[in-house]
């Protein structure tokens, strides 16, 4: 088995723990503001999906599995996206 | 002449079928709270002060760790090496407990600050966003701990393959949920 720290759940864990420090950081920086609203909203946005492409293992192109989750992200970061953009802070 | 093979999901085909229909009901909740929030962002800004913002991104650590863990008990179930699955199974579901220990802290203290289901439109979606999430760990750590019995006890063979990458991608997605459930109840300003 690939060691531990060469694996690839291992480099996809440390890149899902750095962007949820990153929100940490947005969320704390800026204290709601609507750039860092939308900053965390992306970042999230992309955690997911590495989500669905490295632990749930989407990224060899398994359709149609890989098109609804994909479609899914999407959506849910444009809907609150369209939220903070209506209600946010300046 | 030889079709080309699709590659295909990990896990039984069912389960997708089902994270397709649960993620798509999460995301008609998510869509509800926005419109909420739209209709009174005093009201949701106020309340958004009163949680707890680095008790829910432990909870996100603690969830992407055991997903983590996991994901390696997978990868060693592929390679037959049970020793392997039985400890990252292990430390997942060790992991995942410490979910429900934040997650307990944290509801005693909105109880006890009378900030339940009844108290305004802000909080009737916290509980019901974050008890259905819950909801879906408890199942979840269900799921893992008969993945972890048959672990101890099956053949490491196609049919324990389905079983550990079905529980697995139905764990990665109540991880995926809080992702998203956790900036979009605690982060986000809404006035």
């Amino acid at each position: 088995m690939t060691p531990l720290s060469r694996h690839p759940m291992t480099l996809a864990w440390l890149a899902l723990v750095a962007a949820t420090l990153t929100v940490f950081a947005l969320a704390e920086g800026a204290g709601g503001g609507r750039f860092a609203s939308i900053g965390i909203v992306l970042v999230s946005a992309f955690k997911v999906r590495l989500v669905f492409l490295w632990f749930m293992e989407l990224r060899s192109g398994a359709m149609p599995w890989r098109r609804v989750t994909e479609t899914w992200v999407a959506a849910v970061a444009l809907i609150l996206i369209a939220g903070v953009l209506l209600t946010g802070a300046p | 002449m030889v079709a080309a093979t699709r590659p295909r999901a990990v896990g039984d085909e069912g389960v997708w079928f089902f994270i397709t229909a649960d993620i798509s009901l999460f995301a008609v909740l998510f869509a509800a709270f926005m419109h909420a929030r739209y209709g009174a962002p005093g009201l949701f800004e106020d309340s958004r002060q009163a949680l707890n913002t680095s008790l829910g991104t432990l909870n996100t650590l603690i969830l992407l760790t055991s997903s983590w863990q996991v994901a390696l008990a997978v990868h060693a179930a592929r390679e037959g090496l049970r020793d392997q699955v039985l400890r990252y199974l292990g430390l997942g579901m060790l992991v995942g407990v410490g979910f429900a220990v934040t997650k307990a802290i944290e509801y005693a203290d909105k109880i006890r600050a009378g900030l339940t289901m009844v108290h305004n439109d802000f909080f009737m979606f916290y509980w019901a966003l974050t008890g259905l999430h819950f909801v879906h760990f408890l199942v979840g750590m269900v799921v893992l701990g008969v993945c972890l019995h048959k672990a101890r006890r099956d053949p490491l063979d196609a049919r324990f393959l389905i079983w550990i990458e079905s529980g697995g991608c139905y764990w990665h997605m109540v991880d995926l949920l809080w992702i998203m459930i956790f900036p979009m109840i605690y982060l986000l300003g809404a006035a």
